[in-house]
């Protein structure tokens, strides 16, 4: 139902672009994984795709409109971004956390069917009535996901969701993310680290460094030996194991 | 592990049903309370339809529309007290800081200058003088802080310069005032004695459109309350958001001081007591800030009346009232919670 585009654009802080010339094209139903070395622009990318940091260049359509024509509360509608956690010391539950997260979008009552599944989904029950600031960093990051999933928008766009997970978490927050994006047909991006991650979970994969987009495509394209180790500057051997499935590991110098 | 505040619908409709009664209680308590001497007896009478004729005048005619009025000022005031926290994200905001205090004892200091004495106090004279200087000192504030970036900073920070200033010129004027300093004095420490329901007629309206206004926003001040970045996630302009916020928060308080004077510290410790009980949801914080508020000011009134009397001296101003018990019970809700929630 809705596709996700960015065109010739440029992001950045304060009139000095970090990322020049992107191109991207996310079909309804795709996710795409942006990675990169640390300082490339993943944040930033992320951030301009969410509305959050305006285009010095270029332009960023959703289901063919532009984010920067449409409304705040439009855009809000149409695009969720994984939000920090509340401040320390805020006295309030995972659920509240939920609803507030959607509170636009809600009845008077907070009372919603979308914030109850997320926590199924993110198998946070049990957690509903934990305040945040005291749930461990995976737990917390698991209900940042949820809380983005609960949002019900079309495009979902996640800053490092698999950070502070467990191995059995980082698979089960990017499948479901996945599966959400297909069932709503929507559009995801999520920034990575772990190339295997990518190749496991992506549709399309945009590799960030030097300003650019230095590689974009299919995982099996960009997650290549040589374009790996060319892009972070160290050995990277790149297999893909019929048992294993794709794995990236890189070499000690 | 620390027992926790209950916080499933279920504990809240508890929190909530304890406070609608301390409301009913702090009610009775202030109907029963006065030089009089009617009790607790002769007022379940008045309202029951019977009770002689001047106990019927002295409980519905003069301790009625005090109690009533206690209630809507204090109800407004953690109400008003609820949204400034919020817009400013400053647990120690209040609705005094937004200059309206000191705009309107200013305003109300001219007035008494300007009128006969006896006339100066509690007419509608002087209800207008303080609720208009309240909002132009406002206005003031406002338009600095815009002027300033329009952060929730620049907003404590033009309330801060506004209120200096005018604390000087009240100063000034309570010098000048000096043979009528006396009714100034009620004004600067807050005072139902003058209560009429002419007044409660005034505030009622105010007090009812703020709340429900503030509930229907209740979600977005969530979102605003969790900081800029995300209430534009959420489709909310935080800055029109904060405008709005402290826009209601000062029609209540403009209306509560131009009643009642400047009373402190309900304003900064009921939202506090609303979070301890039932998080910072502000649905919830805003029904049960209201209700205590309410209770907590209609009692305080009660203690002022009763205490003066024993200490023979009249009456005390309720904002003595208020600061005397508010403080050391707010240092022992901070003892009890503080280490978790600074919110």
């Amino acid at each position: 139902m809705v596709t996700l585009r960015a065109e010739r654009l440029s992001c950045g802080y304060g009139g000095r672009p970090v990322l020049r010339g992107v191109e991207l094209e996310i079909e309804e139903g795709e996710v795409l994984a942006v990675l990169g070395p640390n300082g490339a622009g993943k944040t930033t990318l992320l951030r301009t795709l969410a509305r959050l940091l305006k285009p010095m260049e270029g332009r960023v359509l959703v289901g063919g409109s532009d984010l920067w024509d449409m409304g705040l509360a439009e855009a809000a509608k149409l695009v969720s971004y994984m939000p920090p956690p509340p401040p320390r010391g805020f006295n309030i539950t995972v659920r509240e956390f939920l609803q507030a997260m959607r509170a636009p979008f809600t009845g008077w009552t907070g009372r919603n069917g979308a914030v109850e599944r997320a926590l199924e989904l993110l198998e946070l029950r049990g957690f509903e009535d934990r305040r945040v600031d005291e749930l461990s960093s995976g737990e917390l990051q698991r209900v940042l996901v949820a809380s983005v999933l609960a949002r019900d928008s079309p495009v979902m766009i996640l800053d490092e969701p698999t950070a502070h997970l467990d191995l059995k978490y980082q698979v089960r927050v990017l499948s479901v993310v996945r599966r959400e994006t297909r069932a709503r047909r929507g559009a995801a991006v999520v920034s990575l680290h772990d190339a295997r991650l990518a190749a496991m979970f992506a549709d399309k994969v945009a590799l960030l460094a030097g300003g650019s987009v230095a590689a974009y495509g299919p995982p099996g394209h960009v997650l290549r030996e040589e374009v790996l180790s060319r892009v972070y500057g160290v050995r990277i051997v790149v297999k893909d194991d019929p048992d294993l499935g794709f794995v990236a590991v890189p070499q000690a110098p | 592990m620390t027992p926790r505040p209950g916080r499933s619908s279920k504990g809240f409709l508890t929190i909530l049903a304890f406070s609608l009664a301390l409301l009913v209680v702090s009610i009775m308590v202030s109907l029963s309370t006065g030089s009089a001497g009617y009790g607790l007896i002769d007022v379940a009478r008045v309202l029951l339809g019977q009770g002689s004729g001047p106990a019927r005048s002295i409980v519905l005619g003069i301790r009625l529309p005090r109690t009533l009025l206690s209630v809507l000022v204090g109800a407004a005031l953690g109400v008003s007290g609820v949204l400034v926290q919020t817009a400013t994200r400053n647990p120690l905001a209040e609705p005094y800081l937004l200059g309206i205090s000191s705009g309107a004892l200013v305003a109300t200091g001219f007035a008494i200058i300007a009128l006969p004495a006896g006339v100066a106090f509690s007419t509608w004279v002087t209800l207008m003088a303080s609720f208009a200087g309240g909002l132009a000192a406002f206005l003031v504030v406002m338009v600095l802080a815009r002027l300033a970036g329009g952060s929730h900073t620049s907003l404590i920070l033009a309330g801060i310069a506004v209120s200096s200033f005018l604390s000087g010129a009240t100063v000034l004027l309570s010098l000048l005032v000096q043979n009528k300093l006396g009714s100034f004095i009620i004004w600067l420490l807050g005072s139902f004695l003058t209560a009429s329901m002419e007044q409660v007629r005034i505030t009622l309206p105010v007090v009812v459109a703020v709340t429900a206004a503030s509930l229907a926003l209740a979600g977005r001040l969530d979102l605003l309350l969790m900081g800029d970045e995300v209430a534009v996630q959420g489709g909310v302009d935080p800055g029109k958001m904060r405008q709005t916020a402290v826009i209601l928060a000062a029609l209540a308080t403009a209306v509560s001081v131009g009643v009642a004077g400047v009373i402190g510290f309900v304003g900064l410790v009921v939202p506090h007591m609303a979070r301890f009980l039932a998080g910072i949801g502000h649905r919830r914080t805003l029904v049960l800030s209201a209700i205590l508020g309410g209770s907590l000011l209609c009692l305080a009134d009660a203690a002022s009346r009763a205490a003066g009397r024993i200490l023979l001296l009249g009456e005390l101003p309720v904002g003595a009232v208020t600061a005397l018990i508010g403080a050391p019970f707010f240092a022992a809700l901070l003892i009890r919670f503080g280490r978790r929630s600074q919110w």
